[in-house]
């Protein structure tokens, strides 16, 4: 019983984590069709944007979120505008590639600049918060498990309710036919891509301060398997892409009880693969069916 | 419909043999290597080529079935201490085999679906490897032996003419394959699977025999792989081949015969050309993809041929030959 | 004055050519990943072996000739550690290799070092069947059976008989695992789980709560010091109070910066006494420090003494003869390196001593 709701309290802090990057990967497919794999670097610029604040300007929880918020968000506007634009006619494959190309450089360039070693992290909120029959949860688990649903929550309520969030919608289901109504598809895909930005560097922040360590090599990882909870859930829904995440991260996290360590990244990949034969959509995609 | 070479073709081609076959000899053990590797993989690319270039199938775990005839063919030989041509031939089928299973499961799925199942299978499979026991775990397989060639262990430059030919027959096999009636029918499939389908075309079928004759293609190149190795690890079959397998044959250019090969020479000899950067070699190979990417998005091939003038004066002349002998 | 003319241009001309001769320098190949997911460690064997490096030329180089290094990225990938091996080998000038840091780059490069009969000595490489392979290769981490039997009796004594061990699922890790394992069990202790995790893994918070289910006394973790800090972190985010002891592989300032309190209390050792290191160790750590302005690790030490290691060989041997060095490198007798005495065994395994080892206020402290 004690292991059954310890794994649960571990699956859903580490889905959190998961979702956020997820989102960040539905967000982009939704309007541009692009699976984007730099999303593993910005977590980690993310990441080391929040060190670098901790380290030698303040070491402050909210605004160590802040930074991650930002600087993700301008990265992910930057590439968009310098790369990303250019490359949107073409095709899949290409523009994968040129993804993976970016996350390389990224990643490389960070090492160079940072330094190769990890770093640590200071610590915040160690002290545990309460005993339930014998699991331990620390307040770090419970304020990281809330800021990511307030981050969750409000993405979707930008995207359900305000007048952008409708672009971006609308965009992501034809974007001819956006532009032909007189939304601006390019500034609306400009800031889709920025806030998908925002939530992998924000998820940055949050799995550095979670795990207390940054390095350049630490988001290619988090990234791929983020990459196939947000499959799992349905890479076209945004809540699916959420419900992914948290799912994955339990799945996961049950997996290693049942199975062995060894074997964790393969019930995350087996699990995808499942749903793809059997539900290629995902838990709540939109079903696409190809016309003729 | 006889064929009729353009001598300058005839000329060019000859070179580039004369070329490839006296190379060898004039170099170190390390260019060799290098030289051996590109022919590895060529092998693979061409073959990752037939699938998404010629066919559409969006395969992003082309590193199983690498890794398979790469397993296939160490454990044979070090285990049961089965000649090279066996285990090459069972590498091969191994990859085939398991390319006919996945194929099965995975080839009704739309495109990009299709590329992230393949990618988790490809993870999937490299880890059971690097878990299981039957296959020595994470300590990998040590001890492969080179092949013999009469009664000697073969030398590194007889191991490069041997993989030398083996790319000469398959660029000139795949090469027949895409200008027959089934390559056309391949290219169909990949620009209008439906409209093939109203047509009467297999569509499945076809999708399937072009699967595994791709996958017993890499399984050839893994067991060529691990055998000139001598060594292997589950970490050599990484995810990160998978996608170094798609920029060749991306930014060679996809659906042509040459840009693989274009492809996988320049990605596996430009990392070794910028040694001299050490810390930087990383960096500036990523710069290189975003680049070529970025200028030449139909890849290399469809980029240069137009541009250069004398190039495209042959180009030219090839095209209006083969028109002659359509 | 013709005679003492003559003296002294046969003088002069042959003090040209010792000169000359004195003047070509011993090439060494260092091979480390500097780039990739396990640049750091590389950076550790390009650091301490430079710092070597330039020690020996300052004492005036190797048999009166300096001593040059010839620096090679493997990015931690085998294929591109054979050809690198290669492109050594076919240089002809470069006498020996030191590295690689992972064992599948040792093993890739192996049959090509062995083919030309150059020796490869690799720091870290400890897994069984690499030295054993071939006659030219050396590791200089050590086999896990000492280590392993040193650590199981601390931990017998310290009144462990349930033992958890979590290790890298790697040729090292598992060796590790087997090490310990066979030696606990001898002790009649009882290894209640033993647990692989792969490379690159982030997060065990879920591994550490399948480990406390089987309610060990101890845990033996062999790790890297990045995972280590990262599984001692988690283990204090869990709450989860117990002993817990590390292969001498997380001995790293890094491991304490990034650990702060949660690995205080850990047990571990290490090769020298950090507190009283000998004057070669003291050098070492204060020159590395002046240098690159923080302490050297665990691997790095470890490459520090491949390399010294090798040169004292050809020290010995006299000459650049493959063979002889070879020889007085197998003939290696405790050697006093900075990370502990090594002395080869038979098949070219270092065997190694240890010293106890904890963390005390974020500091290493020898346990007497």
């Amino acid at each position: 019983m004690t292991m059954i709701v310890q794994q649960l309290v571990n699956g859903i802090t580490q889905g959190g984590l998961y979702a956020l990057l997820a989102i960040s990967y539905s967000l982009v497919y939704g309007v541009m069709s692009l699976v984007n794999f730099s999303t593993g670097s910005i977590y980690m610029l993310g990441a080391v944007g929040a060190w670098l604040l901790c380290n030698y300007l303040i070491s402050d929880f909210l605004l160590s979120l802040v930074v991650g918020f930002a600087v993700g968000f301008a990265l992910a506007f930057i590439l968009e505008k310098i790369a990303f634009k250019s490359i949107r006619g073409i095709s899949r494959i290409s523009s994968l590639i040129c993804t993976i190309g970016f996350s390389q450089m990224l990643n490389e360039l960070t090492a160079l600049l940072f330094g190769k070693a990890t770093k640590g992290m200071p610590s915040f909120f160690s002290e545990k918060a309460f005993e339930v029959v014998g699991v331990t949860i620390s307040w770090l688990q419970l304020i990281l498990m809330l800021a990511v649903v307030v981050v969750l929550v409000t993405l979707q309520l930008f995207v359900y309710k305000t007048k952008m969030g409708l672009a971006v919608r609308t965009v992501a289901m034809d974007n001819t036919t956006a532009g032909l109504m007189g939304i601006n598809v390019d500034r609306t895909i400009s800031i889709a891509f920025s806030l998908a930005g925002a939530c992998a560097g924000i998820a940055g922040v949050a799995g550095c301060i979670y795990y207390r360590s940054v390095s350049a090599y630490m988001g290619w990882i988090p990234g791929i398997k983020s990459f196939s909870a947000a499959v799992f859930g349905g890479l076209s829904s945004m809540p699916g892409a959420i419900l992914g995440g948290y799912l994955m991260g339990i799945i996961e996290n049950f997996g290693v009880q049942i199975f062995s360590t060894g074997y964790r990244d393969v019930i995350s990949f087996v699990v995808m693969i499942i749903f793809l034969l059997f539900c290629p959509a995902g838990l709540l995609g939109r079903k696409k069916t190809t016309k003729v | 419909m006889k064929k009729k070479i353009n001598p300058r073709a005839l000329i060019l081609l000859l070179a580039l043999l004369a070329l490839l076959t006296a190379f060898p000899f004039c170099v170190s053990n390390y260019i060799i290597q290098i030289a051996v590797y590109c022919g590895i993989y060529i092998m693979l690319a061409v073959s990752l080529n037939l699938l998404v270039g010629y066919t559409g199938i969006f395969s992003m775990g082309h590193v199983a079935f690498f890794c398979i005839g790469a397993y296939t063919s160490a454990l044979l030989a070090t285990k049961l201490g089965i000649a090279f041509p066996l285990c090459f031939i069972a590498g091969g089928i191994g990859a085939a085999f398991i390319g006919a299973l996945v194929g099965f499961a995975t080839l009704r799925l739309n495109d990009i679906f299709l590329a992230f199942t393949t990618m988790g299978l490809g993870e999937v499979i490299r880890i059971i490897i690097q878990n299981a026991s039957f296959t020595n775990g994470a300590l990998g397989v040590a001890g492969i032996p080179m092949p013999m060639l009469a009664g000697h262990k073969m030398t590194r430059i007889e191991f490069y003419f041997m993989v030398l030919i083996l790319v000469l027959i398959l660029v000139y096999l795949v090469s027949r394959l895409v200008h027959s009636n089934t390559g056309r029918t391949l290219k169909m499939i990949r620009d209008d699977a439906n409209a093939a389908s109203s047509l009467g075309v297999n569509v499945f079928r076809y999708k399937m025999t072009i699967m595994i004759l791709s996958c017993f293609v890499a399984g050839l190149a893994g067991s060529l792989y691990a055998t000139f190795l001598q060594y292997i690890n589950a970490s050599n079959f990484s995810i990160s081949i998978s996608i170094n397998i798609i920029a060749m044959v991306a930014i060679g250019g996809m659906g042509t015969i040459s840009g693989p090969i274009i492809g996988a020479i320049l990605l596996q000899v430009l990392p070794e050309a910028i040694r001299f950067l050490s810390n930087y070699r990383q960096l500036m190979f990523g710069i290189a993809l975003v680049i070529s990417i970025m200028f030449a998005p139909r890849g290399l091939v469809g980029l240069n041929w137009k541009r250069i003038p004398f190039i495209a004066s042959v180009c030219e002349k090839l095209k209006t030959n083969n028109g002659k002998e359509i | 004055m013709k005679k003492l003319v003559s003296l002294l241009l046969v003088l002069m001309l042959s003090m040209a050519a010792f000169t000359a001769l004195a003047d070509e320098p011993v090439k060494i190949a260092l091979t480390a990943p500097l780039t990739g997911n396990l640049s750091q460690y590389g950076e550790s064997f390009q650091n301490s072996v430079t710092l070597a490096c330039k020690q020996w030329n300052d004492k005036g180089g190797v048999l009166g000739r300096s001593v040059e290094l010839v620096i090679e990225d493997t990015a931690g990938d085998p294929a591109q550690a054979a050809t690198v091996a290669q492109k050594i080998v076919s240089d002809g000038s470069i006498f020996a290799e030191v590295g690689d840091f992972n064992t599948a780059c040792c093993m890739a490069a192996q049959p090509i070092y062995a083919g030309s009969e150059m020796l490869q000595v690799s720091p870290t490489c400890s897994a069984v069947n690499f030295a054993v392979g071939s006659e030219w290769s050396f590791e200089c981490l050590g086999t896990q059976d000492v280590q392993g039997e040193f650590m199981a009796n601390w931990a017998y004594e310290n009144g462990a008989r349930k033992v958890a061990v979590l290790y890298l699922n790697s040729d090292w890790g598992i060796s590790v695992d087997n090490g310990f394992a066979k030696a606990f069990k001898a002790l009649g202790g009882e290894i209640v789980i033993e647990e692989p995790y792969n490379d690159g893994e982030t997060d065990f918070s879920a591994a550490l709560t399948k480990l406390r289910e089987t309610e060990p006394d101890a845990l033996y973790i062999a790790c890297y010091y990045n995972d280590g800090a990262a599984i001692n972190i988690q283990r204090e985010v869990l709450n989860w109070d117990i002993p817990v002891y590390h292969p001498g592989t997380v001995y790293s300032t890094d491991f304490l910066s990034i650990g702060g309190t949660a690995v205080e209390g850990v047990l571990t050792n290490v090769g020298f006494y950090p507190d009283d290191p000998t004057p070669e160790a003291a050098s070492f750590i204060a020159e590395y420090n002046t240098l690159y302005g923080k302490d050297p690790d665990y691997y790095g030490a470890c490459a520090y003494d491949a390399f010294n290691v090798l040169m004292e060989a050809i020290e010995r041997a006299g000459e650049l003869d493959t063979h002889k060095v070879r020889e007085a490198l197998a003939a290696t007798d405790a050697h006093q390196g900075v990370s502990g005495s090594i002395t080869f065994d038979e098949n070219g395994d270092a065997r190694k001593s240890y010293i106890k080892l904890t963390i005390e206020n974020n500091q290493y402290k020898v346990v007497r």
